[in-house]
């Protein structure tokens, strides 16, 4: 028995220990691809003007939709700030999806909302639409409201009364920088074969706006926001740009990406019953595309920034994570046929494995080795020694991985303008991983667990 | 994303023999890693540091340029009095700074400054024959303000490096000469996945010296739909007068959707009744964009429209092309006669009723 048991813990050591240096090796790479992409595109904007008139000229017309579900309190502000976004040829559409509170009338009134006409360009079959209003006063702003469906439903019902060959999809409380469709439009022109690109999301806790517009930028005063803009700043810079330049993004993130309207059409809409609409729209696409033979990019554009809050309390922070961890299991098992498939090329080589065997089960490996540990210190076969070495090595790699994304963000935008603030995020990046890092792993584990057992709220 | 496992179960064995080897390695890349992070710590602070100067003394020099602009717009100091006062000459920046007040400027002024940036021809010279892509960027950019006659033997089409020779190309645009413009179009045209609507844009901004050259290519590149469709829409957009007769000839011999939309497009905007025959023909074809260029284009140069016409348009399988039809009837201000009773079984009826009538 004793020998069986060892031979057993010998096994998961090696597994474990194998996970441990692929995962980092991983990360490294991502985080130095990183690197290359973005001071190539640092080069780009330094000689290419984004706001150059031949480039603007060539603008291709987009809709903004914006799916609302309860957003009685900061609807009016989103939608204006949405309104000075500067973009040739842009209709807003905010989708009300059954709000229960006075989001509707709120908006008919703050925008002088009458009934109108707007035709149906495809058939994504979704929940009613109830009526259809036009503002009498900005002749671009629309109004849709629909029976409730959620968030993928509200967006299907956009994608289907869209006008133009590129809409972008918006979560109601995020704050889009003016030239922010500008810039993220500009890998469509560059290359007609761009499906999606997305931009970057930041943490709006700390910052102050005015008329929907950012006008200082600062650091959260609450602990966890600041947290968040640490692994923000680590995912979009390291994570999204490394696989923009592998060519193999496998998420554009939902408060703020850019579809090419046929293709997303044709592949069927976003899925309404699942949980990470985002993801999985994104991995279909690539699925959509391998399977018909269809050249295609996805891509990530680094500068153009939708401001968003982030949660502040460890309840809400925990929900968000939980529902995050449900969409990504759920986004992966809904096309783990992609996985190790070489006709779906780097996604489904490199990217759809990662994101199986890292993220997806990486909380159930981690939770396993919690249990031997313990009970191994049951059986008193722990050592104190190794374990704090190892816990050490794992938590100074996550310090080094942060602070390089600090490094990015001083090469490329450096948004935060006050040294205390680059400082105070330096401290953040040694201290986050005591602690605050445990605990989005135990609440993955809680998602891993609540999507195993088929519990999915969205709202 | 980088999320870090916190356990140390393959190193729990204490009976295992090379458990002190593991421990000596784990320690090694403690301290490998304390290094690393502390590293980049310095750096990230170095380059908070670097932008913080970069901005003070951009900010000192901004002002000491402005005199010397200023000075030289006045006319109070020759231009050669001028470059030798000028400090950090030899920057990328004074370039660019330059380069911002040469865009606001017209006339005499723009002239002296425009000498005054073509003194530093020696680094611009320089900048276009580094090894590095972004100083020879910069350096194409440069010549194209101060010796845009020399940016043409830097001309080059790269498929590897689409944004340098995008890039080069919209900075010769600026050249007037015809040979150059030759050139550019004969590479503009291998862009094969740049939007054509930007390319036709770039072609457009050449001028209507270009108008023989992209006839020919619709003449003689008749295989291939991505040349024609792109040298169509640049005609369009330069309005060429014998365009709509064109586009009438390359209806009737091609095959191709994209091309046949771009001539469409063209009838539209430049075309009158003869056209009507040929443009009907299209509003059958199988490719629902085809027709919906169509029926704008028979919408924009039909006078009358029937009661037949509008069932067409309304009655076809395709949304889009009701839309487009209704749309373009509206932007026309026409209402064309419908029987209500016919209307009603239109297949998109409520189209024509919600949008037109």
């Amino acid at each position: 028995m004793e020998k069986f048991f060892s031979q057993i813990i010998f096994w998961f050591n090696i597994v474990v220990f194998f996970y441990f240096v692929t995962l980092n090796i991983w990360y490294f790479t991502l985080s130095i691809l990183a690197y290359r992409g973005l001071k190539k595109y640092m080069l780009r904007l330094s000689v290419v003007n984004p706001n150059d008139r031949l480039l603007n000229r060539s603008l291709p017309p987009v809709t903004l939709l914006t799916p609302a579900f309860n957003e009685s309190e900061n609807c009016i502000s989103s939608v204006k700030s949405q309104m000075k976004i500067q973009y040739p040829d842009m209709r807003v559409l905010f989708i009300n999806d059954g709000s229960t509170d006075d989001t509707l009338e709120k908006m008919i009134k703050e925008f002088e909302m009458v009934p109108a006409f707007l035709p149906q360009t495809s058939f994504l079959k979704t929940q009613a639409v109830k009526e259809i209003y036009r503002s009498a006063t900005k002749s671009n702003l629309w109004l849709i409201d629909k029976e409730n469906g959620k968030k993928a439903d509200a967006l299907n019902v956009g994608i289907n009364y869209c006008q133009t060959p590129l809409f972008c999809a918006i979560d109601n409380d995020s704050m889009l920088e003016e030239d922010s469709i500008a810039r993220v439009v500009i890998p469509f022109i560059e290359d007609t074969r761009t499906i999606v690109s997305g931009g970057i999301i930041r943490m709006a806790n700390g910052c102050t706006f005015e008329d929907g517009h950012i006008t200082k930028v600062g650091l959260p005063k609450n602990i966890l926001a600041k947290f968040q803009v640490m692994e923000y700043l680590r995912a979009f810079y390291a994570g999204r740009m490394g696989w923009d330049v592998l060519d193999a993004s496998l998420i554009v993130s939902g408060a703020f990406g850019v579809f090419r309207h046929s293709i997303v059409v044709a592949a069927g809409g976003y899925r309404s019953q699942t949980i990470g609409e985002d993801m999985e729209l994104v991995v279909r696409l690539h699925k959509y595309c391998g399977d018909n033979n269809i050249p295609y990019k996805i891509r990530f554009v680094p500068d153009p920034v939708a401001w968003t809050e982030g949660p502040t309390t460890v309840r809400t922070l925990g929900r968000q994570r939980d529902r995050w961890q449900r969409g990504l299991i759920d986004s992966i098992m809904l096309h783990i046929s992609m996985l190790f498939r070489p006709r779906y090329k780097k996604v489904g080589m490199i990217a759809m494995p990662f994101y199986f065997f890292y993220e997806m089960l990486g909380p159930l490996i981690e939770m396993l080795g919690y249990l031997l540990f313990f009970f191994l210190i049951i059986i008193g076969r722990a050592s104190s020694l190794y374990m704090i070495t190892f816990f050490l090595v794992a938590v100074i790699l996550g310090m080094c991985l942060s602070v390089f994304s600090l490094v990015l963000e001083e090469l490329s935008f450096h948004r935060y303008p006050k040294f205390s603030d680059l400082l105070r995020l330096m401290g953040i990046a040694l201290i986050e991983n005591l602690g605050y890092r445990q605990l989005t792993s135990w609440w993955r584990i809680k998602g891993t667990w609540s999507y195993v057992r088929k519990k999915q709220n969205w709202y | 994303m980088n999320k870090i496992l916190t356990y140390p179960a393959q190193l729990l064995d204490q009976q295992n023999q090379l458990s002190i080897v593991v421990v000596y390695l784990v320690l090694f890349l403690i301290l490998l890693f304390i290094l690393i992070t502390f590293s980049l710590i310095i750096v990230t602070s170095f380059l908070r540091i670097k932008n913080i100067t970069k901005a003070y003394w951009q900010k000192k020099l901004y002002a000491h340029w402005d005199s010397v602009f200023l000075a030289l717009i006045d006319e109070k100091i020759s231009c050669k009095e001028a470059f030798d006062k000028i400090r950090r000459r030899d920057s990328i920046a004074y370039l660019m700074y330059l380069e911002r007040y040469i865009s606001m400027l017209k006339g005499r002024e723009k002239v002296h400054l425009v000498a005054l940036g073509r003194m530093s021809s020696e680094k611009l010279h320089r900048l276009v024959n580094s090894s590095q892509r972004r100083r020879r960027l910069y350096g194409i950019h440069f010549l194209s303000l101060f010796h845009p006659e020399e940016q043409i033997s830097y001309l080059r089409y790269d498929k590897n490096d689409i944004e340098f020779s995008l890039t080069m190309i919209r900075e010769l645009i600026k050249v007037d000469k015809y040979e150059i413009k030759e050139q550019l179009l004969r590479i503009l045209f291998k862009f094969r996945y740049v939007s054509p609507v930007y390319l036709s844009i770039i072609m457009a901004e050449m001028g209507s010296e270009i108008i023989p050259l992209l006839v020919m290519v619709i003449e003689y590149e008749r295989n291939d739909p991505f040349k024609q469709m792109v040298a169509m829409e640049a005609l369009r957009r330069l309005h060429y007068s014998k365009g709509a007769e064109l586009s009438k000839y390359l209806l009737e011999n091609t095959m191709y959707p994209l091309v046949a939309i771009s001539c469409l497009n063209f009838i539209e905007d430049m075309g009158d009744e003869s056209h009507q025959h040929i443009v009907k023909l299209y509003m059958k074809h199988s490719n629902p964009l085809v027709r919906s260029a169509a029926a704008q284009a028979y919408i924009a140069i039909t006078p009358n429209l029937s009661e037949k016409d509008i069932i067409a348009f309304f009655d076809d399988e395709s949304v889009v092309v009701a839309v487009k039809a209704a749309r373009k009837l509206k932007d026309k201000d026409l209402l064309p006669y419908v029987s209500v009773g016919k209307m009603d079984y239109l297949k998109w009826g409520i189209v024509y009723k919600r949008m037109v009538f």
